[in-house]
């Protein structure tokens, strides 16, 4: 009865399957067990670091549950994972990828590099294949000779190392202004500016500042995730909150 | 697209005898404050639009640092009570001195509504595990849904109260710096109330409320609040 938020989000244009699936006529006969809880995150490579970044606001059907929610979480020293999407598969996912790495460093007594624990995501999506789970995963990390990797999914384990991407509610937003910003592939003339922790940083948190004046399930905050060889660090910075 | 790939793997549509609630609890208000936790809600049972069962207990204490209620389907929640109390009930003959504290409960919970919904066959409830964490010395408050969304927060609005009067309690918490005092929190809770009450008319004016600190966890079992229906004539517009 009084359990969901409905009908308001017809006229969303970023409207996703899973929550048509939940607005449609058929809800009440054929129950979806996904919902898209919206957010954005995104990650850059840097030649010896990683910066990721999401949003902190967790939201279905346009109402606001939390705004503290974290997106991206580091799973060892030198790697760091974001998701986007249902939140509840994306919880378990990373329990069982951390649970996953545990094992691993005790065969191996050391952590495993982002490339590894990138392909191992892959597989475990894969094994879900006709089940998904509704996660759009990004890993950033260092590989083994410390320089900066950024691997991107989609919800059934398709991957590939990319120089940067960005996922989520604004990813039309904020993915073309990255490409035109830092690696530029369309422009042939200048090389692409030099990206310093210092740029990269700044970039994202400009991208989810104006994403979050256009896109309603975008705001509230930032989690800065900044990993190179000296360790992670960890920022929150404030979004409107509207 | 993704919901068809599920039913093709199960080979069957999802339980429709689930998927509409029967007896259902209403809004659930929760405010952290410094030192604990205060949850609130209606003691009705509503059945549709009717106000069946008009002295239900909705909150549950589970041991002395956690407490633990409801929106939504009434007997999935008897069932989820059974478990949980069994669950106690282990810890106690264990005896072994550590006792299971809110994270534990929601983390139990969390994999007990996320499992079902992978069933297909979902206990049709919105969860708020409030209590003390022994272990962080810090108050806790989460809630779960019946799809296995978790979150932590310090200020919880289910079902209605979520919609109407979550705004408003934040905008008072805004004012305050830090985490309120229980007294603060408890002004902010009452005054909801009222606003949930007088605007949501599947609400009943008889209210639990639980309180959870360091020393323990207790429940008001039934309050009425005391409402003034006089400024009904100034509302006008809706003839």
């Amino acid at each position: 009865m009084a359990t969901q938020f409905d009908e308001y989000s017809r006229g969303d244009p970023f409207i996703h399957a899973a929550d048509q699936a939940n607005n449609s006529a058929e809800y009440k006969r054929h129950w979806s067990p996904y919902s898209w809880h919206g957010g954005t995150c995104l990650a850059i490579a840097g030649d010896d670091f990683v910066l990721m970044a999401s949003d902190t606001r967790l939201g279905e059907h346009g109402g606001i549950y939390t705004r503290e929610l974290n997106r991206n979480s580091p799973v060892t020293d030198h790697c760091a994972i974001g998701q986007c999407g249902f939140q509840g598969d994306a919880r378990v996912l990373l329990q069982n990828v951390k649970a996953k790495i545990r094992i691993y460093e005790h065969q191996h007594m050391e952590q495993p590099t982002a490339p590894a624990i990138a392909a191992m995501l892959s597989t475990m999506l894969y094994y879900k294949r006709f089940f998904p789970y509704y996660v759009y995963n990004i890993v950033a990390g260092l590989d083994g000779d410390g320089k900066g990797s950024v691997f991107s999914y989609d919800p059934v384990g398709s991957y590939d190392q990319v120089p940067m991407v960005c996922y989520g509610s604004a990813q039309n937003l904020i993915q073309p202004f990255l490409d035109n910003q830092i690696r530029r592939p369309h422009i042939k003339e200048d090389a692409a500016p030099k990206m310093t922790r210092e740029r990269v940083r700044q970039l994202a948190i400009d991208a989810f500042i104006s994403a979050s004046e256009r896109e309603t399930n975008t705001g509230d905050g930032i989690t800065v995730t900044l990993i190179d060889k000296t360790g992670t660090t960890v920022e929150t910075i404030p979004l409107r909150r509207d | 697209m993704l919901a068809s790939a599920y039913s093709v793997h199960s080979g069957m549509e999802p339980s429709t005898r689930t998927l509409s609630p029967s007896v259902t609890g209403g809004s659930i208000l929760g405010i952290m404050f410094d030192g604990g936790v205060l949850l609130a809600g209606d003691r009705l049972g509503a059945y549709g639009g009717l106000h069946r069962f008009r002295d239900i207990d909705r909150i549950l204490k589970v041991n002395e640092n956690v407490l633990i209620t409801y929106t939504g389907d009434v007997a999935d929640f008897q069932y989820i009570e059974e478990i949980l109390e069994d669950e106690q009930r282990e810890n106690d003959m264990r005896n072994d001195g550590y006792e299971l504290g809110p994270s534990e409960y929601f983390n139990l919970m969390g994999r007990i509504m996320y499992n079902r919904r992978s069933k297909g066959n979902p206990l049709w409830n919105r969860i708020v595990v409030a209590g003390y964490d022994k272990a962080t010395d810090k108050p806790f408050m989460g809630q779960i849904d019946s799809k296995g969304t978790v979150f932590e927060s310090h200020l919880i609005g289910t079902g209605f109260g979520g919609f109407l009067v979550h705004p408003l309690m934040e905008r008072e918490l805004e004012k305050i710096e830090g985490r309120p005092t229980k007294q603060q929190a408890t002004e902010i809770l009452e005054r909801a109330l009222k606003v949930l009450y007088y605007r949501d008319k599947t609400t009943y004016n008889k209210w639990s409320i639980g309180t959870t600190e360091k020393t323990g966890s207790t429940i008001e079992a039934s309050r009425e609040l005391a409402t003034n229906w006089e400024i009904a004539k100034l509302i006008v517009g809706y003839e």
